[in-house]
């Protein structure tokens, strides 16, 4: 099997990470990475990014703002 | 029928709203008003089409509209000139060390300094980092959103995403977290 080598892996790893590959595309860099320490670090290093971010900036809107975009909808289409 | 499809998004529209405004009290402010904006218009929504991107669409332009024309600063900035692969791509070795050390630390960063991080780096690929990995909005969609080819859109998520590693790189090493797998034994 020809590998697809680190440069190749390298720009393409950020779409890998977020699933912007084709099916095939895919798999080359996953089997690159099974072979290659450098590449299967630096993806890792993008996932715990990816993960860091999520877990930072969830945010839940407060029920108060619910309430009140809910009772200006109302407040809307009774004026309509 | 407008209230079913919008109102199960509030939550995300929120963390968009908090990720740009930087405040919970303009981010109300701005999440009320895309709700009105986006029923007022909602005739020319094109029913099947994706309305999440429709949404941040609104939420964006009114983001752009109000409070950043009260800010006097252009949205598109002179960035875009340094939107370019080449700069920033250059592999830099960070602070920490080894990059499964520096996976390590930055799984261990509280969630305030991520935070701090992201707040900081230009809105342009703040707002393109937080649809991508915290919404998991596609390129395609990030595109609608932000109304810029998806060619922009990946380079804008590269060079943020570039930022936030160095900077959690190095509040790690400041603050000595995740050192643990360096220079140990
Ligand atoms: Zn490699």
């Amino acid at each position: 099997m020809s590998d697809c080598g680190c440069e190749k892996a390298r720009k393409a790893l950020e779409e890998y990470l977020h699933n912007e590959l084709c099916t095939e595309d895919a798999t080359d860099i996953r089997e690159h990475m099974e072979n290659c320490v450098d590449c299967s670090d630096e993806h890792k290093v993008g996932v715990v990014l990816s993960a860091a971010v999520a877990r930072a900036c969830a945010e839940t809107a407060p029920e108060d703002l619910r309430s009140q975009v809910m009772a200006q909808l109302r407040d809307i289409q009774t004026h309509n | 029928m407008f209230v079913e499809q919008a109102m199960p998004l509030i939550d995300s529209l929120y963390g968009h709203a908090m990720n740009l405004t930087r405040n919970p009290s303009d981010a109300n402010d701005l999440v009320q008003e895309t709700y009105m904006k986006a029923f007022a218009a909602f005739a020319s929504f094109e029913q099947g089409t994706n309305i999440k991107a429709w949404l941040h669409r609104i939420l964006k332009n009114t983001f752009i509209n109000q409070y950043r024309k009260a800010q006097n600063r252009p949205f598109e900035s002179a960035l875009e000139e340094l939107e370019e692969w080449q700069i920033g791509d250059a592999e830099s070795r960070t602070a920490v060390g080894s990059r499964s050390a520096e996976a390590e630390a930055i799984d261990h960063l509280p969630a305030s300094a991520v935070k701090d991080a992201l707040q900081s780096i230009p809105e342009e690929f703040r707002m393109a980092v937080f649809l991508a990995d915290v919404e998991g909005y596609s390129y395609q969609e990030i595109a609608e959103i932000m109304e810029t080819p998806t060619g922009t859109v990946m380079s804008r998520l590269h060079r943020g995403r570039r930022l936030l590693r160095e900077m959690l790189g190095e509040y790690a090493a400041e603050q000595g977290i995740g050192l643990t797998t360096k220079g140990a034994s």
